[in-house]
Formats: C-alpha cells, sequence, structure tokens
C-alpha cells in the first residue's frame, strides 16, 4: 500500500493522491488490523459462549445428574438394614449438591415395585430412575429438595420397612412422630 | 518489503496461533470429558450384583466369598433380576474363571483386560472361593483291615456294612466316638453324622473271622480359588 508508482502526470489523473496522502496509509493499515482482531475476539467469544460452553456445561450437568442419582441410591441402600431386622430406627444425613446445570431439583422415590428413586430436573437432559437394591419388603415414600438438608429415615416395625426421603423442612414434625412411635426412637 | 507489511505477517502469525491453541484447548476438553463420563448407574448395578453374588445370605453361597459351584452354575438370570433390582433391564455378564455363568445382551467394550471401567460399561472382579462337593468311596475288607482314615469329608457318612453270618459288626467309631452299636450286629445302611475333625479315623468293631465288607461314601470339598467378572452394561 505504501509502495507508490512515482507521481508522473499528477494534473491528468485528478484523483490520485498526492505525497501528502502517504501519512494515511499505516494509519488505514493498523485499523485494518484492528478490525481484524476485534472480529477474530468477537468470532471466538460467539463460538465458545454460543454453541461450546453450553454443550459442556449441559454433557457435565447430565453427568452429574447421573452421579448425583447414583450416589443417592447408595446412601439410600446402605441406611436400609437387611430384612430379617426385627427394629430399626435410623436416620442418616445425604448431601447432594445444591444445584445441577444452575437449577435445584427434587429426587423422588416414584412409589413402584421394585423400589426406585427418579431425578427432576427442569432441564430435560439431566435426569433419570434408578432401581434400589433394598429388600422387597421395604417401602420406599418421600422426596427431597437439593436446596434443604436431606435425610434417609429408616424404621422397622414387626417386619414393615418403612424408608422416607426427608427433607430438613419437615424434620422437627417428623422427629416427633418417631418418638411417640413404639420404636421408641431417640434421636 | 516496507514495515507495514511486516506487521501483517506478525499479526497473521498471532492469529493462527491463538486458533490453534483455542481449538488444541477445545479438544483436550472434550477428551476429558469423554473421559469422565462414567456410566454410575451400570456402575452401581454392577456393584450391588457382584455383592449379591458373593452375599453370605444367598443361596448360591456357603458363606462370604465362598460359592458352591453346582448351585451357581445352575443360577439364572430371573434369580438375579429377583435379588438385584438394579441389574434389571441391563445388559448382565457374569462369569466365574473364565467360564460364563449368565448373560444377557452385549455388555460394551469393558472385555480388555485391566480395563476397570469403560465408556458404556461397568466391570467388577472379585476374587472367591468356589466349592464343588465331590463323593467319595471307600471299602474296608474286615478279613484285611478294621479301619480307615479319611482326609477330607464334609457332612454325613453313609456306612454300608454288608458281612457273612460267621462276622458280626457290632460297633462303628469315628474319631473314638461310638456312631453305631448294635451288640446283636449292625447290617444294612446307614447315615451317621461324624465329628468334624480332619482327618477323621473310622474304626469298626466286628467279631468272628468270616469275609465282610463295609463301604464308607462321603462328601469330599474341592475347593478352588477363582476370578468372579460382573460386567454390566447400560
Amino acid at each position: 500500500m505504501s509502495r507508490r508508482p512515482p507521481v508522473r502526470d499528477s494534473s491528468a489523473r485528478a484523483p490520485s493522491p498526492r505525497p501528502d496522502d502517504r501519512g494515511l496509509s499505516p494509519v488505514v493499515g493498523k485499523t485494518l488490523e484492528l478490525g481484524l482482531g476485534v472480529l477474530l475476539v468477537a468470532l471466538l467469544t460467539a463460538t465458545f459462549f454460543g454453541s461450546v460452553a453450553p454443550d459442556y456445561r449441559a454433557a457435565v450437568g447430565a453427568e452429574v445428574g447421573d452421579r448425583t442419582l447414583a450416589a443417592a441410591a447408595d446412601r439410600i441402600e446402605a441406611a436400609v438394614p437387611g430384612s430379617d431386622v426385627v427394629r430399626v430406627d435410623r436416620r442418616v444425613t445425604v448431601r447432594l449438591p445444591d444445584t445441577i446445570h444452575g437449577s435445584p431439583y427434587r429426587i423422588a422415590a416414584d412409589g413402584a415395585s421394585p423400589a426406585s428413586v427418579r431425578l427432576a430436573h427442569p432441564k430435560e437432559a439431566v435426569g433419570g430412575r434408578i432401581r434400589l437394591a433394598v429388600p422387597g419388603s421395604a417401602a420406599v415414600r418421600g422426596s427431597w429438595r437439593s436446596t434443604s438438608p436431606s435425610r434417609v429415615v429408616v424404621t422397622a416395625t414387626r417386619g414393615s420397612l418403612s424408608v422416607r426421603l426427608v427433607d430438613g423442612e419437615s424434620a422437627p414434625t417428623d422427629d416427633q412422630r418417631t418418638a411417640r412411635s413404639p420404636t421408641g426412637g431417640s434421636a | 518489503m516496507t514495515r507495514a507489511q511486516a506487521n501483517l505477517l506478525g499479526f497473521a502469525a498471532a492469529v493462527v496461533i491463538v486458533v490453534t491453541v483455542t481449538v488444541a484447548g477445545a479438544a483436550l476438553a472434550g477428551d476429558a470429558l469423554a473421559d469422565a463420563d462414567r456410566q454410575p448407574a451400570a456402575a452401581h448395578a454392577a456393584d450391588r450384583l457382584s455383592a449379591h453374588l458373593v452375599a453370605a445370605d444367598a443361596t448360591h453361597t456357603r458363606e462370604a466369598n465362598v460359592l458352591r459351584a453346582d448351585r451357581t452354575a445352575n443360577l439364572t438370570l430371573d434369580d438375579l433380576d429377583g435379588e438385584v433390582p438394579p441389574a434389571r433391564g441391563r445388559a448382565v455378564a457374569v462369569s466365574l474363571g473364565g467360564e460364563t455363568v449368565v448373560e444377557r445382551g452385549a455388555v460394551g467394550a469393558a472385555t480388555g483386560e485391566g480395563v476397570a471401567r469403560s465408556a458404556d460399561s461397568a466391570r467388577v472382579e472379585r476374587r472367591v472361593r468356589v466349592e464343588r462337593a465331590v463323593g467319595r468311596t471307600a471299602r474296608i475288607d474286615l478279613a484285611e483291615r478294621s479301619g480307615r482314615t479319611l482326609p477330607d469329608h464334609t457332612g454325613r457318612l453313609v456306612v454300608r456294612i454288608d458281612t457273612r453270618r460267621t462276622r458280626t459288626v457290632h460297633t462303628v467309631r469315628a474319631d473314638g466316638r461310638v456312631v453305631l452299636h448294635d451288640a446283636a450286629g449292625l447290617s444294612g445302611r446307614y447315615a451317621v453324622r461324624v465329628p468334624d475333625v480332619h482327618p477323621l479315623s473310622v474304626d469298626i468293631g466286628s467279631d468272628g473271622d468270616g469275609p465282610g465288607t463295609v463301604t464308607l461314601s462321603w462328601t469330599a470339598t474341592n475347593a478352588s480359588v477363582e476370578r468372579l467378572v460382573v460386567k454390566v452394561g447400560g
């Protein structure tokens, strides 16, 4: 751009640049460079925040959801004793991630037989259902919200094994009810 | 070459480097994410299934980590599904000592040795003791000897006494204790409880000098340590 043919006949070509225009060429060059740089950064940013990052976030969210559900199932199964136990009154705290993919979620027992728990999340990609390896006599009920402390309450009397998923808010009533129960639970 | 074009070349090189590093970073992140995809539900099912297979209270085990070979070989998928709900509806492969016990569906690519878990299936490996019941028989000719030592019996001992009229078997002792006695003479087949000592000496007390045989039948346990491999797919 800076190498121009020497001006021979300036009067014949009126719009041809005069020698004092040459100072402009570095400015134009720099501006073009700057424009290209901004364009590149904009392109990269748009690619990452428009498609790559959300894809990764969704994939990681689904994976964390699967793991959370499996870990919750592990905790429930560990809290349930064998089917030959006569009396149990047991509370086990379960730690769950507060949010998955930026949103709170629920884990609920779906009352089917065999017992299973389900993770419900606003995003469709996150969630699932897992069967529990608990004795067939165990009735699993209740649900957890991820934002409040969660516990498993296991009570067994005369062969009926009850497993409840309890949130923190309902804890006092649950404790009172259990304390009055024939199991004589001392929390 | 003038200064402005040198700038342009430098700029182009910078753009290429930035784009290359970015693409390489994204590719690395993609690989890391693929490696972190673990199928926790399949792992959960495989864990529960292997725990049931070696549980002390299962019907095919004698105690924890000790499997009865005959009952283990007769395990069916329905048995396992009933005992281990997480495995229902999943591809399952259980093998004991390299021989497949039960199989359903195609269990992913976790077949390579040393691969603990692949992307789409979980594998749990345990060392177990496998016990096989082996029937053994020994025949005692009463004209020649009056007893025998059993090296490896479990459970009951079956004694079959067959003598001529000139010989009378009146007592059978196991480890010095009398397990059978009839002063008038024993004859026929008897199943007796014997002390659980190894080796066990069995002595036959008999009178007379005619020919006679006593046949002892017992069950020996032939045990080996095998590799129990549980694979569960998605």
